[in-house]
């Protein structure tokens, strides 16, 4: 037999104790510092097992043996086509080993993320504002076009907007999952997973068809920070979610960096309240890769990154996207605001300059509200 | 003996002339009525047999036979009440027959002879015109209504013994109880004279213009706003920034008021133009029009006037989707046991709405409303209902400063002088075609009577990719171009126009797509 034969072997038994769901990865690694191998804790004796599960625990380990065999999940894991590696195999991620707690195996669709390419986790509040979603594409577009792998968790909000931006600037993207990878959660994404099997992966440690869980989300949020160099913060609320993985990313040593936001919006609280705290302060995305030294990078694209439009504009359009902020505002606010500047534009004429504005794609409407797609000119 | 009396009968909004035939002769005493009646006209047995004894008119015993005709369609109604009551008086040689030549009687009786109020008096008459009717004997809460016709004799009538009395008098001795139609009595018909005015509002400057917008091509319009900022007060304005109702309007408009029985004493002619806000609680039936045979509904009620639809996505969505074909073919069909109906329906459409369920999105430091949330509360309103709206305005909070400035706002006059004037290019533009107004015009001839020069040509192409537009919304964005350029006064559409008619679009981008 082959290694590699070898290490199929001991996986198949590695899957097959994953998916106990119940067992945490802490027991999991005690069982394998007792067996010394996977295989090794499927032909564990009761009394062993008893003496790190409990006497429960081992009934239940002893019916799972019973129900299915190591050959059948494996088999179950192909049909699905859901790729598995834990701790001991060599292509278990070098990142997630290292970490206080770490996960005993990863179930993944897609790829791995590639360890030698630097990644960022681009995360943030689920309902997010306008600013949060322009700043989210800013960045992961900027990552992705030096090479930078995103991670995040593919929910609503930031993480999806930063993760499809990365996925649509020909970038590479890796989700962690906080249910099973085999089920789409929130629904919403379902296009975003797809996109993600081919230019990137979807990552779990819970076993496949299971449901998503409140309880599940805050330990996945550990395995993001871990795949990770640097945690970007782009938007959360006082009380986030996100600050769980800011936690577990200052424990695990990663960088964490945040988008400054208003000290009036609540969904800038919590970055602003990391920054208070000692976080670091990304502005462009540059920031954070040459604080990163990731230089070699920043060579690559440095060309891409010029201004695209000084051209010339009208003079109403000049009025209107002087009033106009990176903060999205309605029509009728853009002209009270040119009213308050004792401007005499009629509506026809800053309806004109909208369009204008919006054809040199220097400014974005969405929702019927209008603002700035960057603050210089 | 036999006599024969004219009156009228409403089939749906149509109305046709009718006769009652009371024939008296000697046999068996008896009352018998035939002609495929509803009940309650059957029951005008029993209420002209004691109103006649009580106007103490003494019945012999007679066998008295009333047919109404034509006989295949079904009579409803209390109307006929009268003229049954008059043709037995002239059977039985009570009131000679000169008296009901070339009269129609309508009218419904009271125990005590009192003569009430009926429906569709207005339609009705104006049958008798045209069919050389010289004189209507109507219900005296009904004549207001009746005189709004010219050259047709009107008469009065509140009592039955009033009624014989009339009818016995010989020709050159009778009364004139109303003078053909005198414009005195039944108002003129100038413009709106509402004590509302769009100079009462301040701020919203862009959802005023279009309005203005949409007023001059009789474009449907959607305002979406938080709660508070305005779209009811400014919806309720909308008509008064609209032209006066022309002559052939108001009649066309009092018909179906008079067909659902909303002409009274107080209102003889609907000379301002309908604005009809429905609770978004109400029925289907109510909304399209109910009943066997059905009465107008609300958007008949609202024909050449506003229906305001405030909430919209709180409306039933089967409610909604009646409106999709009144709102293409201004007009809507239901069909019905007795028949089918059409009933007018030519209405402008003011949908208000907010932006999501608590109403502050898109701002999300006070927007509760997670994303899917939004979405459905957006997904309420159907494509197609989407579709047929022309103009969509947002709405913003108003600022204090804002309302409590005492800012010179234009008044609702100079805003509908220039509706009006718009409204007249398109006109003349349209004479001779199926079309009168911009929001019309259908996708073939849009290229005919919205001609782009290369610039406007160009960047229409711009935007379409830019803005990833569907061929539909750039033909609603062509006319509402096509009427910005009208109310602008000129006959080509400029990069000015197309650039207004962009930001009234429904972003394709945004969450609603």
């Amino acid at each position: 037999m082959t290694e590699d034969q070898k290490e199929l072997e001991q996986k198949m038994y590695a899957a097959w104790l994953d998916t106990i769901y119940w067992v945490t990865s802490s027991t999991k690694y005690r069982l394998l510092e007792m067996a010394g191998s996977a295989q090794g804790i499927y032909g564990m004796e009761e009394g062993k097992l008893a003496a790190v599960m409990g006497l429960k625990g081992c009934e239940h380990f002893q019916q799972q043996k019973e129900r299915y065999t190591p050959q059948k999940v494996w088999r179950h894991l192909a049909k699905a086509g859901i790729c598995y590696t834990y701790c001991q195999a060599s292509d278990f991620p070098g990142k997630l080993a290292r970490i206080p707690d770490p996960p005993f195996g990863i179930f993944y669709r897609g790829s791995l993320p590639d360890a030698a390419n630097p990644a960022v986790a681009v995360i943030g509040a689920r309902k997010c504002s306008e600013y949060g979603r322009l700043i989210a594409e800013k960045f992961a577009k900027g990552f992705a076009e030096r090479g930078v792998d995103v991670i995040s968790g593919m929910a609503a909000g930031i993480d999806g907007i930063g993760q499809t931006a990365a996925l649509k600037a020909g970038g590479h993207s890796y989700a962690v999952l906080g249910c099973g990878v085999d089920i789409v959660y929130p629904k919403s994404n379902e296009p975003l997973y797809r996109q993600l099997l081919e230019s990137g992966g979807v990552l779990s440690e819970y076993p496949p068809q299971m449901e998503p869980r409140p309880a599940l989300f805050p330990p996945r949020n550990r395995i993001i920070s871990a795949l990770a160099d640097v945690v970007l913060v782009v938007e959360a609320r006082e009380k986030s979610g996100t600050l769980i993985t800011v936690d577990m990313a200052l424990e695990q040593g990663r960088e964490v960096y945040t988008i400054p936001g208003r000290c009036t919006d609540s969904l800038s609280m919590g970055c602003n309240r990391l920054i208070r705290q000692g976080a670091a302060v990304a502005v462009t995305p540059d920031d954070i890769i040459e604080d990163m030294h990731w230089d070699n990078l920043l060579k690559r694209q440095k060309t891409q990154l010029q201004r695209q439009s000084s051209c010339k504009l009208s003079q109403t359009a000049q009025e209107v996207y002087a009033v106009l902020g990176l903060l999205p505002a309605a029509q009728d606010v853009i002209v009270a605001r040119l009213r308050e500047h004792k401007s005499t534009c009629t509506i026809p004429q800053v309806c004109q300059g909208l369009v204008e504005l919006e054809l040199k794609g220097l400014i974005l409407c969405r929702d019927r509200q209008y603002m700035r797609l960057c603050d210089e000119m | 003996m036999y006599s024969r009396i004219i009156t009228g009968a409403i089939n749906g909004i149509e109305s046709m002339l009718a006769a009652v035939e009371v024939d008296a002769s000697r046999g068996m005493p008896g009352f018998e009525m035939v002609g495929q009646l509803s009940n309650e006209v059957r029951e005008a047995k029993e209420r002209v047999r004691v109103a006649l004894k009580n106007a103490s008119v003494q019945i012999p015993p007679m066998r008295l036979t009333v047919s109404i005709f034509p006989a295949e369609m079904r009579k409803e109604g209390a109307s006929y009440d009268l003229p049954i009551a008059v043709g037995i008086l002239v059977s039985l040689g009570i009131i000679p027959e000169e008296g009901i030549r070339d009269a129609l009687i309508l009218g419904e009786l009271g125990l005590d002879g009192e003569v009430r109020a009926v429906r569709g008096v207005l339609p009705i008459v104006q049958k008798a015109k045209q069919e050389h009717v010289r004189r209507c004997i109507v219900p005296t809460a009904n004549v207001r209504e009746a005189a709004v016709i010219d050259d047709i004799e009107i008469i009065g009538v509140s009592s039955l013994s009033e009624t014989i009395g009339y009818l016995q008098e010989t020709e050159e001795r009778k009364p004139q109880r109303i003078a053909p139609a005198s414009h005195t009595l039944i108002g003129t018909c100038d413009g709106p004279d509402t004590d509302l005015d769009f100079a009462e509002i301040n701020g919203q400057e862009t959802v005023k213009r279009a309005v203005e917008v949409a007023a001059a091509g009789f474009h449907h319009i959607l305002m979406i706003g938080a709660p508070g900022s305005g779209k009811t007060m400014i919806a309720k304005r909308i008509p008064t920034i609209l032209p006066a109702l022309s002559r052939e309007e108001s009649l066309e408009v009092s018909t179906i008021y008079s067909v659902a029985g909303q002409l009274g004493d107080d209102r003889s002619l609907i000379t301002k133009r309908p604005f009809l806000d429905p609770h978004h609680t109400i029925s289907e039936q109510a909304l399209a029009g109910g009943g066997r045979i059905p009465r107008p509904g609300v958007i008949s009620l609202a024909h050449r006037g506003v229906l305001f639809m405030d909430e919209l996505p709180e409306f039933r969505s089967r409610t909604i989707e009646i409106l999709r074909q009144p709102l293409e073919d201004k007009q809507i069909h239901i069909a019905r046991t007795y028949g089918n109906f059409v009933y007018p329906a030519d209405f402008m459409l003011v949908a208000a709405m907010n932006p999501c369920p608590c109403g502050y999105f898109p701002d999300r430091s006070r927007c509760t409303c997670s994303e899917s949330e939004v979405r459905r509360y957006l997904s309420r309103i159907s494509g197609p209902i989407l579709d047929r709206i022309d103009v969509v305005t947002e709405a913003p909070r108003v600022d204090i400063r804002q309302l409590s400035a005492d800012m010179h706002n234009e008044s609702s006059a100079r805003i509908r002088a220039r509706v009006a004037a718009a409204r007249e290019r398109q006109q003349h533009r349209y004479r001779g075609t199926r079309y009168q107004f911009n929001a019309e015009l259908r996708a073939g001839d849009i290229r005919k009577y919205c001609v782009l020069g290369l610039d406007e040509q160009k960047m229409v192409e711009e935007i379409f990719t830019m803005m990833n537009l569907s061929a539909r919304a750039y033909h609603k964005m062509i006319k509402v171009a096509r009427t910005i350029a009208d109310l602008d006064e000129k006959d080509d559409i400029n990069i000015g126009h197309i650039s207004e008619a962009v930001c009234y679009r429904i972003n394709d981008k945004g969450y609603w797509n």
